[in-house]
């Protein structure tokens, strides 16, 4: 559905994005995920023909970004990061608006709207000025406005950025329930988002993609070593360390940062650490208190991948 | 040309949300209906006092007297201050609140944009015109104006207000600042204005120069207007300013894509 082949753009000497490739099949849910600056707005932006790129192609339904904007234009709907809201006009006739220049048929506007409203629990504030909203409401319009073409691709910039807790989760669902339907890329710096949402991920740092996969592969692939946490009790003395170390396949064994007889201990892949702990301390009676797996997480990858500091984020 | 129809439909219900298109209506209409009153007494007296006197009753005319000067003298001054005021928030107004993203991204062409913003701005000005057409058909009751000249004024009036309009639109599309847009709309007008000053008070520019200046002034094309004739050159001069001004207000837009 999308295709997008070495996108490059530059702002003056500033390059945003750098090669960018990637694609993505109709009815999947991507996820942009980056901090900030790393050239996922720009990205969408191209996609949705507001600015063209530099160098690269981008294609949406097989048509090219640039050489036939207006029919891109038309299957796509995009939330920029912002919703792009005329605030004194109210919900329905902006969306009439909205419905009316990216080229609805007029007798189906009417139904289109209702549907929209309904799909988007904004019924019953369909008659106020988007002014007067909260900034939920004002998102789930800019959603809205998004999908009251019926188009087949959906660009969401940051869907959930500044919202609370609970419309959080509302516009989740609300984007979730697209899945399968329509094709999504969204953007976002927060992991639990892309976890719960997407089906791939793609990992943008510096204007580059440093991993695109599934979430699970992604963290799979990183972790080239099986960890485990262990926790011993008061009576510990220093030598259970180095019993930690002489167990077979054991790399590296790390005391963590402010627990005394706590230890991340790190083994060669499928050398099934925590149970050969678990049993060496059986057999010497360590006074162990717990042996737990550390996975590693989107989280972790993430980090990594952009190359910021463990446990910052 | 359906999006340009709705592009311009949004643009005017926007005036009509704050109080600024409400506010310049009710001062023009109010201004002007002011100096009409007076012109028209001061014509009424004329009329009593010189009645009886059939060589001066020759003189009194009330196209001359009552019609020619509802828009003349401050009018033009009036458009000055007050329509940049109405076209300094078209563009800057969709950059700030960030739906120039909306618009951009929609199956619509720059030039879509700018002559639907164009539209729905003149649509205000024209209705503000309408609204003194109020005074002529009073008039009527009175007297015999010529309608003919009537007609000739506005059209010069609807053109002068329409190039002031268009000026400001293109200014605007320059900035995101609407305070900067309406001070580079003035200015710029001020100095269309004054060309013709630089054929009277500038010496040794040559004849042709001067000439030159005087026809690219706003305001030289306007008088003939008022006395009623209609001169071709002066309306393709107004015509020539509006799709200039529109056409640079595309190039502009359009470029903001490519940043």
């Amino acid at each position: 559905m999308i295709e997008v082949q070495d996108l490059r753009k530059a702002y003056g000497k500033r390059t945003a994005i750098d090669g960018i490739s990637f694609r993505v099949e109709k009815g999947e849910i991507l996820g942009f995920l980056g901090p900030n600056g790393a050239g996922k707005t720009t990205t969408m932006r191209i996609l949705t023909g507001f600015m063209p790129p530099t160098s690269g192609t981008a294609r949406v339904a097989g048509l090219d970004v640039v050489a036939s904007p207006r029919e891109v234009k038309r299957r796509i709907g995009y939330l920029p990061e912002h919703p792009p809201l005329y605030k004194e006009m109210t919900v329905r006739s902006y969306l009439a608006f909205v419905a009316r220049i990216k080229g609805v048929p007029r007798n189906r506007v009417a139904a289109g709207i209702a549907s929209v409203l309904e799909r988007c629990g904004l019924t019953e504030v369909a008659n106020r000025l988007i002014g007067n909203l909260s900034k939920g409401y004002q998102q789930r319009v800019g959603i809205a406005q998004a999908i009251v073409h019926s188009p087949e691709v959906m660009i969401l910039d940051e869907p959930t950025v500044g919202l609370d807790p609970r419309q959080i989760l509302k516009i989740r669902n609300l984007i979730r329930s697209f899945h399968g339907e329509k094709t999504v890329i969204l953007s976002t710096h927060i992991i639990p988002e892309v976890e719960k949402l997407c089906d791939r991920v793609a990992i943008i740092n510096e204007g580059r993609i440093v991993a695109l996969d599934t979430q699970g592969r992604l963290a799979e692939r990183l972790q080239q070593s099986e960890r485990v946490s262990v926790q011993f009790g008061d009576a510990a003395d220093g030598a259970l360390r180095s019993r930690l170390e002489q167990l077979d396949g054991v790399q590296t064994v790390i005391q963590e940062d402010g627990a005394a007889n706590r230890f991340l201990v790190e083994a060669r892949r499928g050398s099934e650490i925590g149970r050969r702990v678990f049993e060496r301390a059986l057999a010497e009676r360590w006074p162990l208190i717990e042996v737990s797996p550390v996975r590693s997480s989107l989280e972790e990858v993430f980090l990594q991948l952009t190359g910021e500091e463990r446990g910052v984020a | 040309m359906r999006s340009v129809f709705w592009i311009a439909r949004r643009e005017l219900a926007s005036y009509f949300v704050s109080p600024l298109a409400y506010l310049i209506l009710a001062v023009f209409t109010f201004v002007i209906g002011l100096s009409f009153s007076l012109n028209l007494i001061s014509f009424a007296n004329e009329c009593l006092i010189y009645g009886s006197n059939p060589y001066a009753l020759q003189q009194l005319n009330v196209n001359e007297q009552v019609v020619r000067p509802l828009f003349g003298g401050f009018v033009p001054v009036f458009f000055l201050i007050l329509l940049p005021a109405l076209t300094m928030r078209l563009l800057p107004e969709e950059r700030r609140q960030g739906t120039s993203e909306l618009i951009l991204t929609s199956p619509v062409t720059s030039g879509q944009i700018v002559v639907g913003k164009y539209l729905g701005v003149l649509v205000v000005f024209a209705a503000m015109l309408a609204l003194s057409l109020g005074l002529v058909f009073v008039l009527t009751f009175v007297s015999q104006p010529d309608l003919r000249v009537v007609g000739v004024l506005y059209l010069g009036v609807f053109l002068l207000g329409a190039s002031f309009l268009a000026v400001g639109l293109c200014l605007s599309s320059f900035t995101d600042n609407q305070v900067l847009a309406y001070v580079l709309s003035v200015g710029a007008l001020l100095v269309l204005w004054f060309m013709s000053a630089l054929e009277k008070n500038v010496g040794g520019i040559g004849e042709r120069a001067a000439e030159f200046f005087k026809n690219l002034s706003v305001i030289e094309h306007f008088p003939d207007f008022s006395k009623g004739i209609l001169d071709t050159h002066h309306v393709v001069y107004y015509l020539s300013m509006i799709f200039f001004s529109l056409f640079l207000a595309q190039r502009v837009v359009d470029s903001h894509r490519w940043r």
